[in-house]
């Protein structure tokens, strides 16, 4: 295998941060290569130098050989280099084949030739088993499809090396096998890739080789044939980490959260919640499983206020809450991790102090009689920047600046921050390094023992099952059933995914 | 005991030269943006067969050269500050407040109107009423879009747009028929009463307390919008509305907020020039105005201290320009080229570095091209 690309001694600072520090990295011909390391490590900040987004301070690109400046994606690309970040960059209000489309010159002149590029992205679709409808239009496409479009449109420019950001961090299980399908049918036409995922299973899984990254720095490159997950994680954060959760035993309070026959229409216009009823109690995790876009989104949303419901009923703490506002339900206690970070959680633009402090800021300490309270502010910021270890410059940065782990981080801090009694956490671990995760699920279970009612929606079967004390399943907006977690195992959860209801199951068990 | 002397953290060396960067970093687009405007500007005025240099000394001195250039050139800045102050205060929930030059000339005719047709109260009185009706006025003006936009989605540039024009012929049906002063060939409203007018401070630049009030409400604009939970919600809002949803603002709320001070202020503006300066209302009343602080506010870069250069800079402009025209005879609708290049360049020089990175690929490009075709 001949070396494709070679990184040598890349440099990248921001102000205040040293993001990459005299990296260097080779990727052979074919190869995956997998890219790991805790959040903010480095590791897009460096995709982005290869990719031409940013420019390296210091340090050479070589591309088959020959140093290269790169100093744009369009550059990029006409190498062979193509990747799909973190945050996909599709237009979606487009369709498939226009987003395919931008930035292409067209063999018709002015004119754009879709027809063409549909034909061609058809034979793509199948050579790579990458199912898309070429005419449909981005935002009314699940995540995973859009994932898919985002590769299809790297496959279509015909690129060498495929840059893949935590592709794997939206996907569900299912959608993960068929991606590393994919990634093998390029690796055995010569295409190579680099991976990045903070999922050690998914790296031993796949990939060749592994980089790991800490503090900006190349700690060790290692063939993973020759490496086990638990010291992967011991390169990565430098010490041990324990895979464990103690979970002290159950005790159940009152019930917190009720539900009741509810129904609601998604963002597509169909039924999405369909007679929806289950009960949360204090001091419970109740955990969602199941493929996305099966209701769970909108099971979300019309928890904290943001979907009307349209028939059914919904109780906090006994009191009827169907139509509240997300205002009004904070008033009661009840705190959200939104599963989509960018849309519903941050704004970017804004700095970390803000976006930690938005939701709590017209109650006092943080403002009184509509004025804020800097101080009062500061202190929370700067506790739970401690306490959730987010690595940023200063509390007045704008999030766009952090890593995307990092930013997942003051999406928790602000969740967490005021002992929620009940807590909506839609994927909360999205994107966080394993580290930081089980920091999470630590903090997760200890919100339970403090009495907090927690609703977990999760795509990860592993988190679910770690942290659940009922295990509920959603299919085409219908619940398939609870199960209490020691009684159940993944074949019954399963099925249950797959649409078979758990009262049918039972009755085929002997 | 022994005090310890400790320098103020701001003043430490490393903290000025932070505070150096980022205010060069601030204020160097719009900078650069002026100058690259000036001198594209002056090529324009060498092939017109003008002298650039001599223009621009025409254009300096009757701007700020003395005291009676200063009044005028504060007094056309006041209403551009004001109303870019609105512009800002909508435009950080973003909501592109197009209106304001309509909500200026709606404040005006109630300010107008008060003025007039009340009488007998005292000026300790009669002042704030006007001040009142005409924030009022621009307020109630910006209610239909700004509900439409809350409530229903309705992009506010076209309908503001289109109000815009409606209000233009309102005023000159106002100033025919309803409040038009008798007995004058002109179409125009009659002065306000003695009572409603602002005192005249310095009688040879004209100026008016009306400076005071606007450097005040710059200072509250800047305390709303960062020290208050509305002006919070409004930034977070205009940031990511979606965000601000599930954070539990009242989006709907906030922007009908945004959009109606956002009004009140442009009528505020208004209704200054009236009290302060004109005492009435012609058929051009502050005609273009609005767009000017549309101008004064972008290149003020949306924060009110900002704001607050740029409209005393346009205003200059607007008042500089007659000095060129009168001396020189240079037209001064070559200021609204100015005027124009300077926002072109301000929005372009977000993007200059794009030109220089394409340039650069080019290049390489071309020689990657050289290297490996004859390979292949
Ligand atoms: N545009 C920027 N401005 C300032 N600092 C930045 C910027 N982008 C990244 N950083 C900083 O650089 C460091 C590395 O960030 P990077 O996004 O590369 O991390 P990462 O390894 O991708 O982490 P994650 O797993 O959380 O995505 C972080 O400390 C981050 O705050
Ligand atoms: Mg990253």
């Amino acid at each position: 295998m001949g070396e494709m690309l070679r990184l040598d001694n890349i440099t990248k600072s921001f102000p205040g941060v040293l993001a990459n520090d005299r990296i260097s990295l080779d990727v052979r011909e074919g190869e995956i290569l997998a890219l790991l390391g805790e959040n903010g490590a480095g590791k897009t900040t460096l995709m982005n130098c290869l990719y031409g987004q940013l420019k390296p301070d210091a340090g050479q690109i070589y591309w088959r050989g020959r140093p290269m400046e790169i100093p744009d994606s369009h550059a990029a690309v006409s190498l062979g280099i193509g990747m799909v970040h973190q945050h996909f960059m599709l237009v979606p209000v487009l369709s498939v084949v226009e987003n395919v489309s931008l930035g292409l010159a067209s063999t018709r002149g002015l004119l754009l030739d879709l027809e063409y590029i549909e034909t061609r992205l058809n034979t793509l679709s199948r050579e790579f088993g990458l199912e898309v409808n070429p005419r449909a239009v981005i935002w009314r496409l699940p995540v995973g499809a859009q994932q898919r479009v985002e590769i299809l449109k790297a496959l279509y420019r015909e690129i060498q090396l495929l840059i893949l950001d935590e592709p794997t961090a939206v996907l569900t299980p299912g959608e993960v096998n068929d991606l590393f399908a994919v990634l093998r049918r390029l690796s055995a036409r010569g295409v190579s890739v680099i991976l990045i995922t903070h999922k050690l299973e998914e790296v031993m899984a796949i990939s060749d080789r592994v980089t790991v990254l800490r503090d900006g720095r190349v700690v060790e490159t290692v063939k993973t044939s020759d490496t086990t997950p638990h010291e992967l994680a011991h390169l990565m954060v430098g010490r041990e980490v324990i895979f464990d959760v103690h979970k002290p035993p159950l005790k159940q309070g009152k019930i917190a959260l009720e539900v009741q026959n509810i129904k609601a229409v998604g963002e597509r216009g169909a039924l999405a919640l369909n007679n929806i009823s289950f009960s949360l109690h204090e001091g419970e995790i109740l955990g969602f499983a199941g493929v996305d876009g099966n209701g769970q989104q909108e099971l979300e949303e019309v928890l904290c206020g943001l979907r009307r419901i349209r028939e059914g009923q919904v109780f906090l703490h006994g009191q009827e809450v169907s139509h509240y506002k997300p205002d009004q339900l904070h008033q009661l206690g009840l705190a959200h991790i939104p599963s989509d970070r960018l849309d519903r959680a941050v704004a970017v633009k804004l700095t970390v102090e803000e976006n930690m402090v938005a939701s709590h800021i017209s109650k006092p300490p943080y403002s009184r009689r509509g004025i804020l309270n800097p101080k009062a502010i500061r202190q929370f910021v700067q506790h739970s920047i401690s306490t959730f270890n987010i690595q940023t410059p200063s509390p007045r940065a704008a999030v766009a600046t952090l890593s995307g782990g990092n930013q997942q981080r003051v999406v928790l801090a602000s969740a967490l921050g005021h002992q929620p009694r009940v807590l909506i956490a839609a994927q909360p671990t999205r994107g966080l390094d394993v580290g930081l995760t089980q920091q999470v699920y630590e903090r997760l279970v200890q919100e339970r023992s403090r009495g907090a009612a927690i609703l977990l929606i999760s795509t990860e079967l592993q988190e679910i099952f770690r942290l659940s004390d009922r295990i509920a399943v959603m299919y085409r907006g219908e619940l398939m059933g609870i199960a209490p977690v020691e009684k159940t195992n993944v074949n019954q959860i399963g099925m249950m995914m797959a649409g078979v209801r758990l009262e049918q199951q039972e009755d085929s068990l002997p | 005991m022994k005090t310890t002397f400790k320098i103020p953290a701001f003043l430490r060396l490393k903290n000025l030269q932070k505070t150096a960067l980022s205010l060069w970093k601030r204020l160097s687009p719009p900078l650069i943006a002026v100058a690259a405007a000036l001198i594209v500007c002056g090529v324009l005025m060498l092939v017109m067969n003008f002298n650039p240099l001599l223009a621009y000394q025409a254009l300096f001195e009757s701007a700020i050269g003395n005291k009676s250039a200063i009044g005028t050139t504060i007094i056309k800045s006041l209403p551009l500050l004001i109303t870019g102050l609105a512009v800002t205060i909508a435009y950080r929930a973003e909501i592109f407040n197009i209106g304001v030059e309509g909500q200026i000339l709606i404040g005006g005719i109630f300010a107008v109107w008060v003025g007039t047709k009340v009488t007998g109260l005292p000026p300790f009185i009669h002042i704030p009423l006007c001040m009142i009706a005409g924030m009022v006025g621009g307020m109630a003006y910006a209610w239909l879009p700004a509900w439409l936009k809350a409530k229903r989605g309705i992009n506010e540039v076209i309908v503001t747009l289109l109000l815009n024009y409606m209000a233009a012929l309102l005023l000159s049906w106002v100033v025919r028929g309803p409040l038009r002063e008798p007995g004058q060939l002109y179409a125009k409203t009659a002065e306000v009463a003695q009572t409603a007018r602002l005192p005249i401070l310095v009688p040879e630049m004209r100026l008016h307390p009306g400076i005071f009030i606007a450097l005040i409400l710059v200072v509250l604009c800047y305390f709303f919008l960062w020290r208050t939970v509305p002006g919070f919600n409004i930034r977070f809002v205009g940031a990511n509305q979606r965000a601000a949803e599930a954070a539990g603002i009242n989006v709907p709320k906030t922007m009908l907020t945004s959009f109606l001070i956002s009004g009140s202020l442009a009528g505020l503006a208004g209704t200054l020039h009236i009290i302060g300066t004109e005492y009435r209302m012609l058929e051009s009343f502050l005609s273009g105005f609005g767009y000017d602080a549309i101008a004064a506010a972008l290149v003020g870069q949306l924060h009110p201290f900002g704001v607050l250069l740029g409209g005393f800079f346009f205003g200059a402009l607007r008042s500089g320009s007659n000095g060129m025209q009168i001396s020189l005879g240079i037209p001064s609708t070559l200021i609204y080229v100015i005027q124009a290049l300077i926002i072109l360049f301000v929005l372009a020089s977000y993007h200059i570095r794009f030109g220089w990175r394409w340039w650069k690929r080019e290049k390489q490009m071309d020689v990657f091209k050289k290297e490996i075709q004859p390979g292949n």
